[in-house]
């Protein structure tokens, strides 16, 4: 009797399972094309139709939907290559680490993948877990002349690339021009020092409350903070520069917020504050990323004029920017080598420099023609073009593993020192004896 | 009000002592209500404000311009009918298995004498001592190799079989007397009996709030949709809402108008099972 | 409760029937426990004795991870974090929620409605819940910091962007989301205790407070014994809201065990070292459990 109903249970929970498993396997079949967005259907699936032979790649990525131009892109491959499918996998870019890790080491088949900014990319590397790229670029006569200096700056590893950048970030200034005209101060040029800059910032700073004005702007995320410091310091590397120059910096970050023409970063944090600050003419000048230009066009509610500078240097330094680029790498347990290199050179050659050019954004691959476009879409004035060109860019270093734990050090001993909890002094020097922590326990 | 409730409960003579005992029992309990649901009206009223005018100070608790567009956006993202769906899907699922496979299982680590019995519940309850981060990937590769990756089997099947579940109807089990399923025995009824027919009626409070946390675990759960599944078909509430916070700009109105909708089914639940705990109130009460 | 002696030693026939309907009953949970959850874990206890990244190469370097822990400043400050967190949150969510419980279960009038009031907190969505508290604990302007200054705290605390403050912010915030969610499991503990326990205390002549420390405490042991664990549990294991909120900072402030497992996990691909930090925590927890679970067997007999 216990037995029967037992197993009259049981049999009941495994159709259930079963009933449940049935939905979800139709999820997926009916799924397949729709999970290169729900949507709207791409191209590629009636062109795969019509050539029998049909190859489908995985391409991990973030924000699919919310973030345009890695639709376009893949939709104007989709349409060149109608033989093979991409199948997005995308995920809110906060948690894209966790996805993309568990996909790798679990042994999911992703064969093309986004990493999060080229500081990542050495871990990618040395984990193994992507594809070295000199023999297809050899095999097709693939020109890595456009991307610049770039490659060798952040990607080349031991003589190897691994990945290449569709995307480029340089760091420049923002400034709305309308508040500069009222204030009568004539706007940041493209050779300006962060010393300036501050002498500046409080003639465009007015107002109280909920309604001031701030002269000068950064997001409240340390890790958009610290590179500009980092400027300070001659060939600058996370590994071996004399950290005792951050001083210098982090008390001139200090002083532009007592001043009161920048909102203090705590403040800014607490708010949840964002760009959209810059947006609803509540700043001055505004120091971010380049894709701050397509935003900028696009978001109807920006009702004034505003321009791009080069990022401030400090005084004494040679004039440089900081500079983070979005690298695209293949599997390295892929074995459709050659489609996912199709892809892979796609997104990040001309073709899909072109359509993110289109799209208002700046890619890794910077050929004249691509620039040409992304001139005339953004309809930027030409001292705004020259700011976001010809760029003479640092980064954190070259390219290892540790990099991406020291900045993450960096940043905390920092964020401790801007939000006046520990003094520059003691800052400085936690930054030093964690770096010799992290470096000995990776050793 | 204070004294027309004292005396529903209480049939005794009024002092001036009890009188001062139910006002302040009525003071704290309003205090902690509003602490409870202040900043979820700040959510409410930030659900129709401006994305700009969301962390104004000070606050103004009634939205001025008064937005419905965040509630508009939502909707326009069609496939929030679809994740609704899924998360409604899931939801009853999970929670349906967890009740029967749960109930069973803390009926063995209760009622029943084996040997073995505390050392295999303590495995149980050591497998919650590590973190999902941890067993993520081992997981994973399970789901994988079974061919369940990006469905919503996988996700059932991960969260079908909690120990958590186990433990709290095990709990609730010890405190019901032996003598009650001894007595049951000794009349003939078989385990299952004793289980279904004794058992199971006496741990209605028990289920209910199984059925409260297993709901509300699935229904707010990010990290498992976010591993699990790949496709946008078969996302989750938790996952919609995710996407609205993007790298440079979120839109917190919207975020607040997607918390404040995705909290109304999970809502429904709870007042439906809240009539098991009112079952025999003043019974159980303190008569303070 | 029961206050029987011990259960006479079954024969073995009686074992043998008890333990196929054990197994009887514990077969569904058991199959998905086992291959979802017990093999999971077993790998993960595996892992920790090597250096596994992810990718294929997985070298037995017995134990290499655990002797790193000691000299790395990240787990040590986390772990500190971590048992500050759990000692400062446990005690008062569970103080609160019988409090609370008790208070709901006392015949006022509109029960139902603070019952349900009570667990808002518990079932709104952990990254809108972030967003408003930040709000809240705004330094110059929030509403906490007003509140104080209006009662006469000139220098209120900077709540999250201070290195000080910001845990006990977190801490004020989880328990503030964890008490309805453990005075539910009360509200079903009380509902469980016989009725005429109390009519026979009354007839004893005890009072109310009597009454709660010679009837409801003892009655609540198993409901007080879950929660007490699973509170432990969840605290030790805390991350969604470190994640969403802080990140683990200012600086790490508020680093806790299972961010720092996250971060070598899944940003640095320390798969090894990831697991052999869970090991920790487990057996950290596994220890407070068994010494708990110690407890309530000697209070029983």
């Amino acid at each position: 009797m216990l037995k029967k109903i037992l197993c009259g249970l049981l049999a009941g929970a495994m159709a259930l399972t079963m009933f449940a498993g049935c939905s979800g396997e139709e999820g997926t079949t009916s799924g397949e094309g729709g999970s290169t967005g729900t949507t709207e259907s791409t191209g590629g699936e009636e062109g795969g139709d019509a050539s029998g032979e049909e190859t489908t790649l995985r391409l991990s990525l973030w924000d699919y939907e919310t973030v345009g131009y890695d639709k376009a892109m893949v939709e104007a491959f989709q349409e060149a290559n109608p033989n093979i499918k991409v199948d997005v996998v995308s995920t809110p870019n906060a948690d894209y680490a966790s996805k993309i890790a568990v996909m790798l080491s679990g042994g999911d088949e992703v064969d093309v993948f986004y990493i999060k900014s080229n500081t990542d990319y050495p871990t990618f590397v040395m984990r193994e877990f992507v594809r070295p790229l000199s023999d297809l670029i050899e095999a097709n006569n693939f020109d890595l002349e456009p991307y610049g200096t770039v490659l060798d700056q952040h990607y080349r590893m031991d003589g190897e690339l691994y990945a290449l950048p569709y995307r480029t970030n340089d760091w420049v200034l923002f400034y709305n021009k309308d508040i500069f005209d009222a204030a009568n101060v004539p706007y940041p040029t493209n050779d300006m020092t962060w010393e300036e800059l501050a002498e500046i910032a409080p003639q465009v700073t007015s107002g109280e409350g909920g309604s001031k004005i701030y002269g000068m702007y950064y997001q409240p995320k340390v890790s958009f903070i610290l590179p500009f410091m980092v400027g300070y310091i001659d060939d600058y590397d996370n590994m071996t520069s004399d950290l005792s120059q951050m001083a210098y910096p982090i008390q001139y970050f200090i002083d532009l917020q007592n001043s009161g023409s920048y909102q203090s970063y705590a403040e800014a944090k607490s708010m949840s504050q964002d760009q959209t600050y810059f947006f609803n003419g509540l700043n001055a000048m505004f120091y971010d990323g380049s894709w701050f230009v397509q935003m900028l066009c696009d978001e109807e509610s920006v009702d004034f004029e505003w321009g791009v500078a080069k990022s401030p240097y400090w005084e004494g330094t040679e004039q440089k920017g900081f500079a983070t680029t979005t690298p695209i790498a293949i599997n390295s347990t892929t074995e459709k080598v050659d489609a996912a290199w199709q892809l892979l050179s796609f997104l990040t050659g001309e073709e899909g420099a072109m359509v993110m050019a289109e799209n208002k954004m700046v890619p890794g691959y910077m050929s004249d023609a691509v620039m040409e476009t992304y001139r005339e879409v953004t309809g930027i004035d030409d001292s705004s073009y020259e700011a976001l060109t010809n760029n003479v860019t640092y980064g954190f270093g070259e390219p290892n593993t540790v990099q991406g734990l020291l900045t993450t050090a960096f940043q905390e001993e920092l964020e401790l020192a801007i939000t006046g909890n520990q003094s520059v002094e003691q800052t400085v020097a936690n930054m030093e004896s964690r770096r010799t922590e992290i470096i000995e326990q990776n050793s | 009000m204070a004294t027309k409730a004292l005396q529903d409960i209480n049939k005794k003579p009024l002092t001036p002592q009890r009188v001062v005992i139910t006002i302040l029992k009525y003071l704290v309990i309003l205090c902690t209500s509003a602490m409870m649901v202040l900043p979820f009206l700040w959510m409410i009223s930030a659900s129709f404000k401006d994305n700009l005018d969301v962390f104004e100070f000070p606050i103004k608790w009634i939205p001025d311009p008064f937005v419905t567009e965040n509630y508009t956006y939502i909707w326009e993202q069609a496939n929030y009918i679809v994740l609704f769906a899924n998360t409604i899907k899931l939801t009853l699922i999970i929670t349906l298995l967890q009740l029967i496979t749960c109930s069973l299982a803390a009926y063995a680590f209760s009622k029943i004498i084996f040997p073995e019995r505390d050392k295999l519940f303590l495995a149980y309850l050591a497998t919650l001592m590590v973190p999902f981060q941890v067993i993520m990937i081992p997981q994973f590769i399970i789901i994988r190799n079974l061919g369940l990756s990006d469905s919503h089997l996988a996700l059932i099947l991960i969260q079908a079989f909690s120990p958590m579940g186990v433990f709290l109807l095990r709990q609730f089990y010890l405190t019901i007397p032996n003598e009650l399923s001894e007595a049951a025995r000794i009349d003939g009824l078989n385990e299952f009996g004793i289980y279904s027919r004794i058992i199971l009626p006496l741990a209605k409070p028990t289920l209910a709030s199984l059925t409260i946390f297993t709901s509300v675990t699935v229904w707010n759960d990010f990290l498992s949709p976010l591993i699990y599944l790949s496709s946008s078909d078969k996302f989750t509430i938790q996952l919609g809402l995710r996407n609205l916070i993007s790298e440079n700009s979120a839109e917190y109105g919207a975020i607040m108008a997607a918390s404040v909708i995705s909290l109304i089914p999970i809502l429904i639940v709870f007042l439906s099972c809240q009539k098991f705990f009112v079952e025999g109130t003043t019974a159980g009460s303190v008569k303070g | 409760m029961s206050k029987k002696p011990p259960a006479p030693m079954p024969s073995k026939a009686i074992t043998r029937r008890n333990r196929r309907n054990a197994y009887l009953f514990l077969l569904p949970n058991f199959l998905g426990f086992l291959v979802f959850t017990f093999i999971p874990v077993i790998f993960a206890f595996a892992l920790s004795f090597t250096n596994w990244q992810g990718s294929n190469k997985m070298d037995f370097i017995g134990i290499d991870n655990f002797i790193r822990m000691f000299g790395d400043s990240d787990f040590t400050i986390s772990f500190i974090n971590t048992v500050i967190y759990t000692v400062g949150t446990v005690p008062f969510i569970m103080l609160f929620a019988l409090l609370l419980s008790m208070l709901i279960n006392s015949g006022i009038k509109g029960a139902p409605i603070f019952r349900a009031l009570h667990f808002f907190p518990h079932i709104s969505s952990i990254v809108a819940i972030s967003v408003v508290w930040q709000f809240l604990y705004n330094n110059s302007q929030g509403p906490i910091n007003m509140f104080l200054r209006s009662i006469g705290i000139q220098n209120p605390p900077g709540w999250l962007s201070s290195a000080t403050w910001a845990l006990p912010a977190v801490m004020i915030m989880i328990i503030w989301k964890y008490i309805g969610y453990y005075m539910i499991n009360y509200l079903a503990g009380l509902q469980a205790i016989p009725k005429d326990l109390y009519e026979a205390a009354t007839i004893d002549g005890a009072n109310g407070i009597e009454q709660f420390f010679y009837v409801t405490l003892p009655q609540l042991k198993p409901t007080t014994f879950y929660v007490l664990i699973m509170a432990v549990i969840e605290s030790f294991k805390v991350f969604t809201p470190i994640h969403v909120m802080t990140q683990g900072g200012p600086g790490r402030a508020t680093s806790v065990l299972v961010y720092q497992i996250y971060r070598d996990a899944f940003v640095n691909f320390e798969m090894g070292y990831a697991s052999a930090m869970s090991m920790a925590l487990f057996v950290v927890i596994f220890v407070v459990t068994l010494i708990q679970f110690k407890l309530q067997n000697k209070y029983e007999n």
